[in-house]
């Protein structure tokens, strides 16, 4: 049985910046689920149009580039069952037992399931996008359909700001990055019209200038569409206008799609018995060696993922020093 | 020779041990938290990807505790997914050209005094923060900062301090400019002095309204306007005209449907569509509006009306103290490498946004410190002309190109002697032969 004094449970950004800066204070081993580490951040593009729009996303690279070859690392395998001992944890994952003194669960989270809003998906679903599948797009140089498109229409608050889906919180990253994307798309492709329905725009924290910029390039309309139906040639939104439902026709429309809870951040809530939150967001105990960090604990951007799990990291020195 | 692969790869191709084996160098793995006994004269090889940066790869030599001239880094991410064939001359090329360095190269870390200088004076909520993780702040009325090594020192005192926090001043500026007639009845309050112009006042129920510009985010501001509906019943009935409501924070979702379940009503509406007169006593303002949905203006009498100002923070004239050998300029981050507080010199911070953040970011510039390595070559990217007098005169023929965007020379250290004829020979003092500090994280340009 390998003894380590902290456990960090998950490879995203978070998992990282806390295990590169517990380097060399104790024994840190990090477990990651899937093959591979970075977790939803590398899956994220760079948006930059001819000026930088301080997205952070070569922030979360750097960090997983200096992880890569800093951190010790098992992937592929995630903590199957948990004992409780008199001082730290024996945890069963899907190959080898550890023992921990401290755990710390950075699970993250996974953009909402647009399946759970079947009114936005009638008919084929080829022109209709979340913001992270354009992500990857973009980060593939994949845009070679919506040099054909003129006009195009961003969806804003899909699985946020919706009590009635037990998702009352704002996920704190689609405004900014659904902005982003369109000054990106607009830089490309500069004869494209693009229409943003959204409640508020959330701008805030990094990059104000750059995103109210592209806020004003682009038609805001205040009030979110309550269903869209794509055809051969186009999708219709539609939306209410004074009281009569009415129809707008567009090439393309995106989807800007709130954060949930990870199914690895759910099971670990199970495993550890915490508390959670609306979306399934674990609330950590703070008194019995159980610590969480990023987006396990609730939506955030990157530099502020970051940030929390500096500060976690400089709390866990502090107990590894007693 | 002898060759240890760094990676955190653990399965090793063909390719990789078979080429080794027939070059006779033995070579053994070494994994992140396997880093003692290796031999003074082997090689490190790194087997990552071509991103990493020369900082980088300084600092594994650090923790390896080799020669930095040993470390190679074979771009293996990027090139693993070739076909065998081109991976295998690939490699044997790389095998080639390593070359033992003639000169050693003493490397450790420094770390930045443990002082922090704030400039102006900072207020006590960040003095306490800095208590609490234990870093001595100190201020000054006026002096010169110069720097030394990794340190600054506060120049008529002579004091060595280790960062240097700037303390933006916050301006604030009206939602919109309100007419001379509407600030003499007046009814005009700030924020912050609502409350207790509301406890004051009779049992009467009043009406408020608030006016917030677009984009407004200040999380403290919205605390308050989202309290303003656990005011007493009789206290008021509060409008809130606001383009966009700040709802992005942990809570404040919750917070906004509490206040309007208790009755704030919250219009969102750009303010251009709101004008303001006084009322015929002069003792309200009259407040009339269009919704964005309907066309029809609303009116209403308000007896308190509170624009809540938007903030923009101006910096301390920082150009005048600093003191270097040449003009540095105080940048602030266009550079999303930087952290948000970090400016384009390292060690300069700018106290905007989160106190405890800052404190975070400044504690760990100063335990991380830098790579300070004696024995370098450096090459000033700014004064080098191209005149190539040292290419000529180099005995061992270690100037190269690089090639660069900056376009100035590199000296290749594995091949350099150290004679010193090229920094003779400069014409514009470019080379020279010094210490190298390099400042790690995201604290540089």
């Amino acid at each position: 049985m390998e003894r380590v004094d902290v456990l960090v449970v998950g490879g995203g950004i978070a998992g990282l910046t806390v295990a590169s800066a517990l380097q060399g204070k104790g024994d840190v081993l990090l477990l990651e689920e899937k093959a591979y580490l970075g977790g939803l951040a590398v899956e994220l593009s760079c948006k930059a149009t001819d000026r930088c729009l301080r997205c952070g996303v070569c922030r979360a690279t750097e960090v997983v580039r200096k992880g890569r070859i800093g951190v010790e690392s098992i992937t592929g395998e995630s903590p199957r069952a948990v004992v409780r001992e008199k001082r730290g944890f024996r945890i069963t994952t899907d190959r080898r037992e550890l023992a921990a003194r401290l755990i710390v669960l950075a699970t993250g989270a996974v953009p909402f399931p647009v399946e759970e809003f079947p009114q936005y998906l009638w008919g084929r679903r080829e022109r209709i996008f979340t913001g992270f599948e354009l992500e990857r797009r973009l980060k593939d140089s994949n845009l070679e359909e919506f040099a054909a498109f003129r006009s195009l229409a961003f969806v804003q608050c899909v699985g946020s700001r919706n009590a009635r889906k037990r998702l009352g919180y704002c996920s704190q990253v689609c405004c900014r990055y659904a902005l982003r994307l369109a000054a990106n798309l607009r830089f490309r492709f500069p004869e494209i019209t693009i229409d943003v329905y959204s409640m508020d725009l959330q701008v805030l924290g990094d990059g104000q200038e750059a995103l109210r910029d592209a806020a004003l390039s682009v038609f805001r309309y205040r009030s979110l569409p309550f269903a869209l139906e794509e055809d051969a040639d186009g999708v219709t939104v539609f939306v209410e206008v004074d009281g009569k439902a009415t129809g707008r026709r567009y090439d393309a429309v995106v989807l800007s799609v709130g954060l949930v809870a990870s199914p690895g951040t759910q099971r670990m809530a199970e495993l550890f018995h915490l508390p959670q939150r609306e979306g399934g967001f674990i609330v950590p105990h703070l008194w019995d060696g159980v610590f969480a960090c990023g987006t396990a604990t609730g939506p955030k951007d990157i530099t502020s993922t970051i940030f929390e799990a500096e500060k976690l990291s400089k709390e866990l020195q502090a107990f590894l020093g007693r | 020779m002898q060759v240890a692969l760094f990676g955190s790869d653990r399965s090793l191709p063909l390719w990789v041990t078979e080429e080794l084996e027939r070059m006779a160098f033995s070579f053994e793995v070494v994994t992140p938290e396997k880093t003692k006994a290796l031999l003074p004269s082997s090689f490190v090889v790194v087997l990552g990807s071509a991103l990493l940066t020369e900082d980088e790869v300084a600092e594994l030599a650090l923790r390896l505790g080799v020669n930095p001239l040993r470390v190679a880094v074979f771009p293996y991410e990027e090139v693993r997914d070739l076909p065998e064939e081109k991976c295998r001359t690939l490699w044997q090329g790389f095998l080639r050209s390593l070359v033992p360095p003639k000169i050693d190269v003493a490397a450790f870390r420094v770390t930045p005094t443990r002082r922090v200088l704030l400039y102006p004076e900072g207020d006590e909520r960040l003095c306490e923060a800095f208590a609490r993780a234990r870093i001595p702040v100190v201020s000054f009325p006026s002096f010169v900062l110069s720097r030394k090594g990794v340190d600054f020192h506060v120049m008529p005192h002579d004091i060595p301090v280790g960062a240097c926090v700037l303390i933006p001043s916050l301006q604030e500026e009206p939602p919109v400019v309100l007419p001379r007639e509407v600030l003499d009845t007046g009814r005009v309050v700030a924020l912050e002095r609502l409350p207790q112009v509301l406890g004051l006042s009779s049992l009467r129920k009043m009406c408020v309204v608030l006016l917030v510009p677009s984009p407004h985010p200040y999380p403290e501001d919205w605390e308050r306007i989202f309290a303003l509906a656990s005011l007493p019943p009789q206290g008021a009935q509060v409008l809130v005209l606001a383009e966009e409501v700040f709802v992005a924070r942990e809570g404040f979702e919750e917070a906004f449907r509490r206040a309007r379940e208790a009755g704030v009503l919250f219009e969102k509406l750009p303010l251009s569509r709101v004008s303001l007169s006084p009322s015929l006593d002069m003792r309200r303002v009259v407040v009339t509006y269009t919704p964005e949905k309907d066309p029809f203006p609303v009116r209403c009498e308000a007896h308190w009306l509170v624009p809540v100002s938007r903030k923009t923070c101006v910096l301390p004239p920082f150009d005048k103290v600093l003191l270097s050998d040449r003009e540095v300029v105080l940048e602030l981050p266009e550079n999303p490498n930087l952290l948000p507080f970090a400016t384009n010199i390292p060690g300069v911070f700018v106290a905007w946004g989160d106190v405890e953040d800052l404190v975070v970011t400044v504690s760990r510039y100063l335990e991380e410190g830098s790579i300070q390595e004696e024995g370098r070559v450096r090459v000033d990217a700014e004064r080098c002309a191209l005149c190539l007098t040292c290419l000529r005169s180099c005995p061992t023929g270690a100037i190269e190109l690089s090639g660069d965007l900056k376009r100035c020379i590199a000296v290749n250290e594995a091949l350099c002697a150290r004679c010193g004829i090229c920094a003779g020979l400069c014409p514009a003092k470019a080379i020279t032969f010094e210490v190298v500090h390099r400042v790690l994280g995201n604290h540089r340009l």
